[in-house]
Parts: structure tokens; sequence; C-alpha cells
């Protein structure tokens, strides 16, 4: 049973907002840092992302990636010492990016977040009906009657038995926290749902039964979900497309069925195959040698090219342009994109596998 | 593609032996009950568990959060007492080893922030009266090389798989024969992970370390292990060789957890939620301690705990403790 929120639900777009541009869609997005002795790091380089509604697309890579500094732009939520530098951020036409936009407007009404450590994210004074409540109350201005009515129905919704609904943060397990953490993002109605992480904390049996709600979530409410994660598996499970972010730059993306069953990147071969998979039976791993590169001191050239079994001269000196290819898959490799003209040539970058000594 | 033969590196000479270990918690008696003089019975963390590491072999122990494996790590370790069983090392008592090294899931609780990685090393080999001479040997064995680089940094200089190269390094010093590693990679990047998991092989490899290998992630228990426990509110549910528990699941417990693991492969299906709810917190089921979550649940469930037994089709060793055992479908 769905509740009263959501496909009914008649949305009155903000101002400069319209119903016929594109639900949420973001283009050359860079964002950068000022550290504290005065140098600025680029942590989200030049990112393209959109998501249509009822859509989901995963955004993948490891720490320092810039997968939560993108986040932290969409809601208007970066720290104090960052900011956007370039690009645009546009919700159906109206760009939160450019300054004087109204994202206080858009941001849990438009579009809102669910991130991993629900513990923190809670009031923990607060019973958990009351706070579904005064996100609405404060949010969509309702009154208070109202607003716990809803409250009420929404946390039916995602999975929370009736007899906790005064409960207090820490009374709940760490899934019904994670449940109630949807439904204060889900308060509002709005079109865009991210989750940076969402499972991350969780159980695996729980991981999956949270997973099963956002997909729920997703198809009943027609939510653009935007899925943050390290775990590619996650986004195998849920998502149409992928993008993956290695060092602030998006490497590879494209529908999930293309990506994941060829990957062309040297690091998403890497990502993929470093994974052992108790599901599939796989158990020999690659391994990607060395770190992350440091930010605020990035090599010339591509970014990966330092790590990249495949790396020659021309990519540790000039930046991979992004070239769309096939079933809109997009890739930044100069070693897959010949530039001449001929069709590029399938690449398996050699990483040293792992297979383990098991009697 | 190429299949070379397995090493056979671990071997069957026993090493770690765990016998009927039990831990209860006391529980905290709230003001009602201390006014009503109730007495609260305390919360078992592990019940009767037996547990077997040979000399080079890598067991993995898997259970969710409550299921009590950092409990077993930390009896195994000789940081918290049994209140019953038995744990020994090669024949010995925890008091009188050497050879047990461990490695927990945030290095910082080993390694102190403000010393540098050869303080931290030579710490442990003066209190063990070992020569100082070992300190760069096993930074290098932990692949922190040249140790040079490395021996005057802090923690915070390092990267996190790094802090956790340290922190086995600390532990190879003492040359040990067993390593208890709670949850080692679980706050890593995946990348950083494979290197973690190919440094413990190798450790096995060249100096035939055994490894008690904690995990909450089944595939990580998949890739390094010889043997699995499987761990359920504090009661090992099913054990065997990894491919019997892993790819022959006989607890529904266990088909639960690789039903609900996502995959990359194109080939598997979705996840599942296969069983209900979440580990209880409060009070231990009576009879079978996962029937109130199980699909396959009968009355005769509730009555008695179910003793592990062979598995039914099961190959030599696999052990499982359900007596819906021999009546479950198929795994699809």
């Amino acid at each position: 049973m769905s509740s009263n929120v959501g496909a009914d639900h008649v949305r009155e777009l903000p101002t400069g907002a319209d119903a016929a541009s594109p639900l949420l869609e973001i283009s050359g997005l860079r964002v950068s840092f000022t550290l504290s002795d005065g140098r600025r790091l680029t942590a989200v380089d030049g990112i393209n992302l959109s998501v249509a509604p009822g859509e989901a697309v995963g955004l993948a890579g490891e720490s320092g990636s810039g997968k939560s500094t993108a986040v932290g732009a969409i809601m208007g939520l970066l720290a104090p010492n960052g900011r956007i530098d370039a690009g645009s951020i546009r919700y159906r036409g109206l760009d939160l990016a450019a300054k004087g936009a109204p994202l206080r407007r858009t941001r849990w009404r438009e579009i809102a977040v669910v991130f991993q450590g629900s513990l923190v994210a809670l009031n923990p004074v607060i019973k958990v009906r009351d706070q579904v409540a005064e996100a609405i109350e404060l949010r969509l201005g309702e009154p208070a009657e109202v607003a716990h009515e809803k409250a009420k129905h929404l946390l039916h919704d995602v999975g929370i038995p009736e007899k906790r609904l005064n409960a207090y943060p820490h009374q709940l397990s760490g899934g019904q926290r994670q449940r109630a953490m949807l439904a204060v993002a889900l308060s509002c109605s709005p079109a865009v749902l991210i989750g940076d992480e969402p499972t991350t904390a969780l159980d695996v049996i729980v991981q999956a039964q949270i997973l099963e709600l956002l997909d729920r979530m997703r198809q009943e409410y027609g939510l653009g979900l935007i899925l943050i994660t390290h775990d590619l598996a996650v986004i195998a499970d849920m998502c149409d497309r992928v993008a993956i972010m290695y060092a602030g730059r998006i490497v590879e993306s494209g529908s999930v069925k293309e990506v994941f069953s060829t990957p062309r990147h040297p690091y998403t071969q890497a990502l993929l195959g470093a994974a052992p998979d108790a599901r599939a039976g796989r158990r020999i791993i690659k391994v990607l040698e060395g770190q992350p590169p440091d930010l605020s001191a990035l090599p010339p050239g591509c970014h990966f090219a330092p790590r990249c079994p495949l790396a020659d001269a021309r990519c540790r000196e000039e930046d991979p342009p992004t070239i769309e290819y096939t079933d809109r898959v997009a890739l930044a490799c100069h070693r897959y994109s010949l530039g001449d003209g001929k069709p590029p040539t399938p690449i398996n970058a050699a990483y040293p596998t792992l297979e383990l000594g098991r009697r | 593609m190429n299949q070379q033969p397995r090493a056979n590196l671990a071997t069957s000479v026993p090493l770690l032996r765990v016998r009927g270990v039990s831990v209860t918690y006391a529980a905290q008696r709230s003001i009602a009950d201390l006014l009503a003089r109730r007495s609260v019975s305390g919360i078992v963390a592990l019940d009767s568990v037996d547990l077997d590491v040979n000399v080079g072999e890598i067991v993995a122990v898997v259970g969710e959060s409550g299921s009590g494996k950092t409990t077993l790590a930390r009896v195994i370790a000789g940081l918290i007492d049994a209140d019953e069983g038995v744990v020994e090392v090669e024949g010995e008592g925890p008091n009188d080893w050497r050879s047990v090294g461990m490695v927990f899931q945030d290095p910082y609780e080993t390694l102190d922030p403000k010393r540098t990685l050869g303080e931290f090393v030579a710490e442990g080999l003066e209190a063990q009266g070992l020569p100082m001479d070992r300190v760069d040997t096993s930074l290098e064995a932990a692949e922190l090389r040249p140790a040079s680089a490395f021996r005057d940094r802090v923690p915070e200089e390092l990267s996190g798989g790094q802090r956790q190269r340290a922190v086995i390094a600390g532990a190879l010093a003492l040359n040990p024969k067993l390593v208890i590693a709670d949850e080692p990679v679980s706050m890593l990047d995946v990348s950083m992970r494979a290197q973690i998991l190919a440094l413990i092989e190798q450790l096995r490899r060249d100096q035939g370390i055994a490894w008690l290998f904690i995990t909450h992630d089944l595939s990580l228990a998949w890739a390094i292990s010889d043997h699995v426990v499987v761990l359920y509110l504090g009661a090992v549910v099913e054990k065997g060789t990894a491919e019997q528990v892993l790819r022959n699941p006989a607890h529904p417990y266990t088909r639960a957890l690789l039903a609900a693991l996502p995959s990359t492969d194109p080939g598997a299906a979705g996840t599942h939620s296969l069983a209900a709810g979440e580990i209880p917190q409060g009070d231990t089921p009576s009879g079978c301690r996962f029937r109130n979550r199980c699909a396959h649940a009968i009355e005769a469930c509730a009555l008695t705990r179910p003793p592990l037994e062979a598995s039914p089709g099961g190959g030599a060793g696999h052990r499982v403790a359900c007596i819906r055992a021999a009546e479950l479908p198929p795994l699809s």
C-alpha cells in the first residue's frame, strides 16, 4: 500500500524550473576546496551525470574519488572552504550551481539524501515519529496534526512497526534507523533521492532488505535515484546506469549491463576484478597496486596513469578526453580512443592476479 | 585460463584448539529490576564454541554484528576470559603464548598516533626480549619498503592500507604462528583490500603463518579461507571447508547470507532477503536461535537446541546445526 505522499501529489516546482526540462542534469561540474595552507584541491573535476524519473543511477568510486563531494554540491551542503568553480546542476532546468539559487527551496523538497551514518543524522532525544513530523511541518509548513498523520503513514510504508513509532533512535536497530532516515528523506515527497553509501554500515541481510525498500520506493514514487557507493555489486543489483569515478573525474559511464559485462577503462577492470564474489564463486582477484593520487598534487595527464599497466608517455602528459562509444558508454582513456578514425581496439589491462592457495 | 594446481599450504598439524568456549556478559539491571529485586539473566555472547586452526591454515569466522565473532577473537587473543571452555595454542594456555598476533579493524586500536612505526614495532620486540634488527625486516615483510622510508613516519602520514600494514608489521615482529585478524580490511577501499589479502596470503606462503580471519563479508571468506565457521548469536551453526559452506550451504542462515549478497556477475540474479528481521538484541530464542527469522522453521525448532551434526549429503567435516537440514530444498 502506498501512502498519501508521492504518486498523486502534483508537484509545484520552484520558480525558474519547468516540468518539460530533464529531472536532474549535472554538466561540467567542478568543485574545489581551499586547504589551510592556501592551496586549492579540486575534488570534482568536470563531471556529467543525469537521472530521469524512475531511473536508478550509480556513482561508484573509492574514498577520495569525489563522489560525496558531488552530493555536497547538489544539496548545497559543501563545507565552507568548498566552492563550485564551473559547471551546472540543473533541476528541471533550474541551475542549482548558480549564485543565488533557491537551495533552501529545493533541498529536501525536490532533492533529498540518505547518508550512511543514521545514528548521527537522527536527533537522539526526539522520538522517530516526531522527527519525521517535524521535517514535514518545517519544510512543507503543514499543521502539526496533518504532519503527524503523514509521518505515521510514511513510517509504516518504510517498514517501521507500529509499536516502534514512539521509540527513540537508540532503541531502534541499525536497519530500523536507516528506514527512519528514509522516511525523513521522503517526508517532503522529493523527486530525486540520493543515497550516499546508504547501506554501507549494515549487515548483508539487512542491506538486502533496505535495498529492496529503496527499489520499491523508486518504483512507487517514480523517484530519480542516485546511489553513491564503493560497492559495485550494490550498483549492479540496483541501477540502470553507472558512472565510475577516479580522482575527481568520471572515467567510464554507461548502462550497467554494458559497463559490467565489458568494462573498457583499465580502472573499471581493476575495480570489478578486485572484489572476490562468493555468489558467483569468483576467488581469483586482480590486485591494483599503489595508492590513489594526492588531489592537491595531481600528476599531469590521466590521473590513473601512475597505477595503470597500460599507460604510455601520452597518458602521463595529456588529459584523456571523454568520448562516447556504443550504447551510451562514455570513456576517458587514451589507450581505448585511437583518435584516427579507426574503430577502437578492445584492451584488457594486465593486472597481477591472486589465486589463494587452498587445499 | 590455465588453472595451476593449488599449493598445499595448510597442514593437518593442530595449532589453535578452542573447545566449549562460553562467555556471558552481565546484563545491566534497570532501576525497576533493582527495586523489584529481580535478577537479570546475562547476555550469552558465546555458547560452547569449538574451533580448530592448523599450522599454515586460514580459517574464516563469519557472522553479522551481534554474532559474537569479535568476542571470540578477543577470547582467543586472551583479552577476555572465557567463562567456560579451553583455548590452547600448541597445547599451551593464553599466559604462555608468544606466537599469537592480533590485527583489529581500526589500526588506531593498535597504533599510537604520536609514535613512529619504528618505535611501535620496537616496543613489541622489547617487551618480548627480541632483537631490534627485526624492526626493518618486519616492516618490509608487511610490504612497507624500503623500511627506511617508513621507520620514522607517524600513522597520520600513512594511507589507510599502509596503517593496516604497520599493524601487521607489529604482529610479524613477534614471529607469530597464528594471527587473529578481526575485520582487518573492512575499513579499506576495494583496491586496498586486495593488496592486504595478497599480503596475508604471501605471509602464509612464505612464513607458514596461520590466520583466523574474522569477517562479516562472505566474499572475503570465500577468497581467503580454507575453512569457514558461521556464527549466529554466539553459536556455531555451520562449519566446513570454504567450498562446502559457501558453495553448498546447509544452514538456512548461511543460505540467507549468501542470497543477500549482491554480485557484479551478470549471471547472478538479484539479491533476496530470505531471512526476516534482524539479529535479536535481547533474549536468545529457545531451541534454534535462528528460528524466528527462518522461513523453514517448524514447531520442533523451538524445543531443543539443534546439535552441530554431519551435514546431510555434505562431505567429510561439513557440519550443520539444523534439524531440517535434510529436508531443505536445493539452493537455486
